[in-house]
């Protein structure tokens, strides 16, 4: 079962303000209002989450990554088991964690991530996402990609993720460093751009010429993902 | 992310949203709060102990709404900065592709005009007062020529060359886009400039950036018309929203005007140098005879108050015109109904390197000023409205003396947007 949300604001705690203040806001027809109308449903979707303001950076090929706040609407842990989209065959769930000697890393999340019942899942960049690890088309800042999440009981929950571009958020992943076990794995994200850190050498910087799109290195940008 | 959500849950930041959602180009409670507050300070008297208990953050608050069917920062009153931004378009942009710039930067717009930081803001703090920022966008011919080169209004091109007074420099002429910035708060400028800049950096470049001023706000009674840096009042026989005055204007809501879409207007941007050191030359008789109005309320020379109209046809006792044949107020003056203009206009002051001397007449360097105004003007159609009061002023004004129009441009202004929708989206529709 899938459940389709497309609205940007949805978040449990925004609805219940809207709600209090919907005596006041009588017949103002604001988003916040038509938030609260599709979002009404959030606790019977199929997943018991909701989301609030994701959105993806945007790439001509190669990965990026989506962020944005789940929140857990049950009374029961969700776990997020995985999460897919159109524009790319493989996804991943990332978290950031600190290695031995300090650095911070970027690996994927075994067991996926647990929401306890109330808590939200905050995926923002230099911490945890989802990352979009092959792109087939280009994401491009004003379209909308669609991201799917699966839970622990096999029910999904689809939304609608605004693109932008964005410098930061540079998670140039690389599959072939990892070590047989979940661990600390080769990186290369999170670095503001000229911050010149010693664990940025994996990080392919070809790609600042196509940074003006707000992308990452491309030598043949994919045709867009939104025609 | 975390900032965005708490934002919206603090009890401060919903009520600036929820009046957000309902007004449509609107100023809301914050403004409101701001006046009732400003009255407080002057039953004050002064008495420091009772400003300090109405010292609150008045402009944190202050929203005008985006969404309506009209864009803000046009009819609504104007804050203290005003920065015009014209973007080139880059190369090859498609339809699609102008769809997707309007529509981030409408998400953008319209988080920032009411306080919230938008989606991928990474200074979300620098987003949190509004301070009746403004965001109005408008289209030069490119972006009819890619979406909708039907729609093109005819008068959708630059005006006709002035020759007895331009001097343009391709620097502050035309563009395809144009954003209207306007905020009581220089810091709250800044940061919408950059985020509405950095989203439109893959759709193209800005090719000129006018930062205006006007006062501060709260050192003017609400209403009160603008002075310019030569000291004169600028703004008298605005078109108001307290009657039909606005619409017919602005909105084409007369017979004889048409709007190119319900909702839509125009814009002309003209960047006019003033040369402050050759004003200087003129004595204060001279300086009113120039404009035909008082330099200290800007009464006609023919009245008492600035309101009163002008007598044009009044004549001193020797027979001669009170205001002259080349007084700006009567060269200005509309010849017909349809001659009318909302002046929104912004100072400019700029920093002026090695300033000393004495600029020349008709020099738009030297001295130690390089000043002027960022003249503009709204009008549901430029060629029936502005173009006739500017040939006029071009033949005969006499400010045109003190005066050199540097830059030229025109812009089709379209409606606002309703919260699910876009600006400009009405192009788009099939």
């Amino acid at each position: 079962m899938t459940a389709f949300v497309s609205a940007r604001r949805l978040s449990a705690a925004t609805l219940a303000l809207t709600a209090a203040l919907t005596l006041a806001a009588c017949g103002s027809a604001g988003e916040e209002q038509e938030s609260a109308g599709s979002n009404a449903p959030a606790s019977s979707d199929p997943t018991g989450l909701s989301v609030s303001d994701p959105w993806v950076k945007s790439a001509d090929s190669g990965m990026t990554a989506a962020f944005g706040t789940l929140t857990n609407d049950t009374d029961h842990t969700v776990t997020i088991e995985s999460v897919s989209s159109e524009a790319s065959p493989e996804m991943q769930l990332h978290e950031t964690v600190m290695d031995d000697s300090g650095v911070s890393t970027m690996r994927e999340k075994s067991g996926g991530f647990a929401i306890e019942p109330g808590a939200s899942l905050t995926l923002e960049p230099g911490g945890d996402h989802f990352m979009f690890m092959g792109l087939t088309c280009s994401l491009m800042a004003g379209d909308d990609a669609e991201v799917t999440v699966t839970t622990d009981d096999g029910s999904q929950l689809s939304f609608e993720a605004p693109i932008r571009d964005y410098q930061a958020a540079q998670e140039n992943y690389d599959p072939s460093a990892e070590e047989p076990e979940a661990g600390a794995m080769d990186h290369s994200e999170h670095d503001m751009d000229g911050m010149d850190h010693s664990q940025m050498e994996g990080m392919d910087h070809s790609d600042m010429e196509g940074m003006d799109r707000g992308g990452e290195a491309s030598a043949t940008p994919l045709p867009s993902c939104g025609q | 992310m975390t900032n965005r959500k708490d934002d919206r849950t603090s009890a401060g930041r919903l009520f600036t949203r929820r009046n957000a959602l309902i007004g449509g180009a609107t100023v809301t409670a914050g403004a409101v709060a701001a006046g009732g507050i400003n009255a407080v300070r002057r039953d004050g008297g002064g008495n420091p102990q009772v400003e300090e208990a109405g010292a609150t953050a008045p402009l944190a608050d202050a929203v005008v709404g985006f969404h309506g069917d009209r864009q803000a920062g046009i009819t609504t009153p104007a804050p203290a900065y005003g920065n015009f931004i014209a973007v080139g378009l880059r190369a090859g942009l498609d339809r699609t592709d102008v769809r997707r710039m309007l529509k981030v930067l409408t998400a953008d717009a319209a988080d920032l005009t009411s306080g919230l930081p938008p989606i991928a803001d990474q200074e979300p703090e620098l987003a949190e007062i509004p301070a009746n920022l403004t965001v109005t966008v408008g289209f030069g011919e490119r972006v009819f020529d890619i979406v909708d080169p039907a729609a093109k209004p005819e008068w959708l091109k630059p005006l006709p060359a002035f020759e007895q007074i331009d001097q343009l420099r391709e620097e502050y002429n035309g563009g395809d886009l144009v954003l209207q910035i306007c905020s009581d708060d220089r810091m709250t400028l800044a940061h919408a400039q950059r985020v509405l800049l950095k989203g439109l950096r893959s759709f193209g470049e800005a090719k000129w950036v006018q930062e205006g001023f006007r006062n501060a706000s709260g050192s003017l009674k609400k209403g009160t018309t603008m002075r310019n840096l030569f000291g004169q009042v600028d703004g008298t026989i605005n078109p108001t929203t307290e009657d039909s005055s606005m619409d017919e204007v602005v909105y084409g809501d007369l017979e004889g005007l048409e709007p190119w879409a319900p909702g839509g207007t125009s814009l002309v941007i003209r960047r006019i140098h003033m040369n402050l050191d050759t004003w200087d030359e003129a004595d204060p008789p001279g300086r009113e005879d120039a404009v035909g109005r008082r330099i200290s309320n800007g009464a006609p020379l023919t009245g008492q108050r600035e309101e009163d109209p002008a007598d044009l046809s009044a004549t001193t006792p020797l027979g001669f015109p009170v205001i002259g044949d080349y007084a700006h107020i009567r060269r200005a003056t509309a010849t017909t109904p349809e001659e009318r203009i909302l002046r929104r206009p912004y100072n400019y002051d700029l920093p002026v390197s090695a300033a000393g001397g004495l600029a020349v007449k008709d020099s738009t360097s030297g001295g130690v000023s390089d000043s002027g105004l960022i003249f503009a003007s709204y009008q549901a159609d430029p060629v029936r409205q502005f173009l006739p009061i500017q040939q006029r002023l071009a033949e005969l004004d006499m400010l045109n003396m003190w005066t050199v129009p540097i830059g030229s441009a025109v812009f089709a202004i379209p409606p606002g947007c309703s919260p699910g929708g876009f600006v400009g989206d009405l192009l788009f529709e099939d």
